[in-house]
């Protein structure tokens, strides 16, 4: 099996994979652990039941309509109804979409990690006198990430596949530079099993590192 | 995009959703199949075909859709010998490779599924189905698998919906499903929001419909238990 030369090309193409799964990761958790409280706070129906209705209109949808929904559509949206001359960069685009799936499903992890946690903590947080925020941020938030540390190392592994999507709108990641060597060098097979050989690997890397963290957080915890 | 276009191309667009319904439960059936044939063999405690199984779902469950359906697609044509055999029948049609990959992805993770629910049903069940007298097939077709269906079909809900999204990548190998009747109508008219909007209605439509499916199909399972 002869690579001829594009293995440089993969390997950047992986290095971009990487970057937009971890950065949309990043993201995914920061929107779907807000939408988890704003969900489980009972003081504001509107913006509870809107965030739900949401929620399940982007699990409902395909992955691939709604990148191409923000690429496409909002080109449309910038150019012809805000009048704004900027040009959509794929990359940015790439990591709200894929943020925007993440956060959506990673908000269900989250509301259950949320309610598996005794309601009396919360009250004896607030008779010792803590305010809200310290008793978020030290008392439930290190609790939420050990009890949902399994199902968003599930989805991290979703959305480090997902990123393959964004192929489709131009970017130049490894599913793009699979494409690029396999059209040029007429050898789709090779190049194509090259690259999924690589998101194995990336997969298989990226479950490593969620175990030793997953291992961390469930330290003196059976 | 007026009233008038819209009628031009209803009958595309309802080819569309019929492509992606067609897609949805070829593959479902493939994949139902496949993967009980793969549970059955991951209980013969035969150890090399229980590698084998573990390597098949490590394999489809580490790489991405997309890249399972363009190898299959574009990758089969680098062999002359693949080219000259009857399966290059399914393989040159855009419809069979999405079928096949879809139905290898899906059985890929519902092997993993199925061996926990079959895992999950107590032993006690068995030696009272060995104590009764029962043969082995017996047993399976009568007790197992009926009690399997019935702890399956929440759980499936899942993998279907999922499906129906998943069809929706064929659009990248030329197959005119909903998502490349949109791809086609967005080229066509310029009109990108509402032919996006319309094609996530839909979408969200036949998910819908398939929720609602299920949970009258779950209401009779579980009434005609008791």
């Amino acid at each position: 099996m002869q690579i001829d030369g594009f293995i440089l090309q993969l390997i950047s193409g992986a290095k971009i994979t990487i970057c937009i799964s971890i950065l949309s990761i990043l993201f995914g958790v920061l929107l779907g652990l807000l939408w988890a409280i704003c969900a489980l706070k009972k003081e504001m129906s509107i913006l509870q039941n809107s965030i739900v209705i949401f929620n399940s209109i982007i699990r409902g949808m395909p992955e691939i309509l709604i990148i191409f929904g923000m690429y496409f559509g909002g080109a449309v949206f910038i150019n012809n109804i805000l009048h704004l001359n900027i040009s959509v960069n794929p990359f940015i685009v790439g990591v709200l979409g894929l943020a925007l799936i993440y956060g959506a499903y990673a908000m269900q992890v989250f509301i259950g990690a949320i309610l598996m946690i005794p309601h009396g903590q919360i009250d004896s947080g607030r008779a010792l006198g803590l305010s809200p925020v310290f008793t978020f941020f030290h008392i439930l938030l290190p609790q939420i990430f050990r009890y949902s540390l399994p199902g968003l190392s599930n989805l991290c592994l979703v959305t480090l596949k997902d990123s393959s999507l964004v192929a489709l709108i131009g970017l130049q990641d490894l599913m793009f530079s699979a494409q690029v060597a396999s059209n040029e060098s007429f050898k789709p097979f090779t190049y194509y099993m090259l690259s999924a050989l690589m998101y194995l690997i990336l997969t298989s890397f990226f479950e490593i590192i969620f175990k030793i963290i997953y291992n961390k957080y469930r330290h003196g915890f059976k | 995009m007026d009233l008038n276009e819209l009628k031009y191309y209803a009958p595309l667009v309802l080819n569309g959703v019929f492509i992606t319904i067609a897609l949805m439960v070829c593959s479902l059936v493939m994949g139902l199949l496949l993967s009980s044939v793969l549970t059955a063999l991951s209980f013969l405690k035969f150890k090399p075909l229980n590698f084998i199984i573990w390597l098949y779902t490590f394999i489809i469950r580490g790489t991405p859709l997309l890249v399972q359906i363009f190898l299959i697609y574009y990758g089969s044509a680098q062999f002359e010998c693949i080219r000259n055999s009857f399966l290059w029948h399914f393989l040159k049609s855009g419809f069979g490779c999405t079928v096949i990959a879809l139905s290898l992805n899906s059985s890929g993770y519902c092997v993993v599924l199925f061996r926990g629910l079959v895992k999950s049903i107590p032993q006690g069940e068995f030696d009272a189905c060995l104590s009764l007298g029962m043969s082995k097939i017996q047993m399976i077709y009568s007790v197992i698998l009926s009690r399997l269906i019935r702890i399956a079909i929440p759980s499936y809900s899942n993998e279907v919906a999922i499906i129906l999204k998943s069809t929706s990548l064929a659009s990248t190998i030329t197959i005119m499903d909903l998502m490349g009747v949109t791809k086609f109508l967005i080229s066509a008219t310029y009109a990108t929001l509402p032919c996006l909007f319309l094609a996530g209605c839909i979408y969200l439509l036949i998910n819908f419909l398939i929720i609602k499916l299920y949970s009258l199909s779950l209401k009779k399972i579980y009434t005609l238990r008791i």
